[in-house]
């Protein structure tokens, strides 16, 4: 099971989704909030399909995943598995990252960014999901902990 | 190949992300503070950590970064490729300063440390168009 202490991060997080092809070439899209399954063993990232083309044809052929989250204060995980689909998202899911990019767009903005330019990514329902079966979790914030693996 | 146009998402004012892939087909995705421009046809990477990344990259030397402008948020994918380490000279020294900036603005001073400047080819600029 995915550890609960992820779990603010997951929802709240900024999150890249990385992959690779057949002849080991790497590619990775930016996710736009995520959804925990029932069972708490797999995650569905949201994403736009138009900038996740390389992406999702890497995990046709390859199948696996490797996600980085982070949020501003830079706690962050490495969430690594497999792929199981990409389908359309619930309008659960879209309410999500609704709450996801509204909070990245505000965070952002604080920094001193111009909000139409934010808006270009975050201000963009996603239109995508794709799931994982997660099989480990890293912390990713920097530090002595970094790298450590977490028990799931 | 790197031109004007690119230059101010290579600030480190928005982090870049980097992607890499094991021999065995793993693939692993972090978070980096900058990609630094090098010439036109190189960039470096600033090594902070012992990681996964820097496994990868022994492995199979090809990367896949992008990095954003702030002001814009235009985006740019790049395929690169790893060609050496540098731990001292002037582009290191550069790194390491503009890394402590980033790092007091962070309240990360204590646990942002420049390893080696990494400098890696670029072999395609890609624009991701939002």
């Amino acid at each position: 099971m995915i550890p609960e202490i992820t779990f603010t991060v997951i929802k709240e997080g900024f999150g890249h989704f990385g992959t690779a092809s057949n002849n080991k070439m790497p590619s990775h899209t930016d996710t736009l909030g995520a959804s925990i399954s029932d069972d708490k063993k797999e995650l569905t990232f949201f994403a736009r399909k138009s900038l996740s083309e390389q992406v999702l044809a890497n995990l046709a052929e390859n199948g696996r995943a490797t996600i980085f989250i982070g949020v501003a204060s830079h706690e962050a995980y490495q969430f690594k598995g497999q792929f199981v689909e990409s389908r359309p998202l619930t309008s659960h899911e879209q309410e999500l990252s609704e709450k996801n990019r509204n909070n990245f767009i505000e965070v952002m903005s604080g920094f001193g960014l111009p909000k139409p330019a934010i808006e270009r990514l975050f201000g963009v329902e996603p239109d995508i999901g794709i799931t994982v079966r997660v099989e480990d979790v890293f912390v990713q914030t920097p530090g002595p902990e970094a790298g450590k693996r977490l028990e799931i | 190949m790197i031109d004007e146009q690119h230059l101010p998402a290579m600030q480190g004012m928005f982090p870049s992300t980097f992607s890499t892939c094991s021999e065995d087909g793993e693939p692993n995705t972090t978070v980096i503070s900058q990609v630094w421009y090098v010439d036109e046809e190189h960039v470096a990477l600033s090594f902070q950590f012992f990681s996964k990344t820097r496994k990868n990259i022994a492995e199979n030397p090809f990367g896949y970064v992008t990095i954003t402008n702030p002001m814009t948020m235009d985006m740019y994918g790049l395929d690169i490729e790893f060609v050496r380490s540098e731990t001292n000279g002037d582009l290191f020294d550069d790194m390491d300063m503009k890394l402590q900036a980033i790092a007091s603005m962070s309240g990360m001073e204590d646990v942002f440390e420049l390893k080696a400047a990494d400098i890696y080819k670029v072999h395609k600029v890609s624009e991701i168009p939002l």
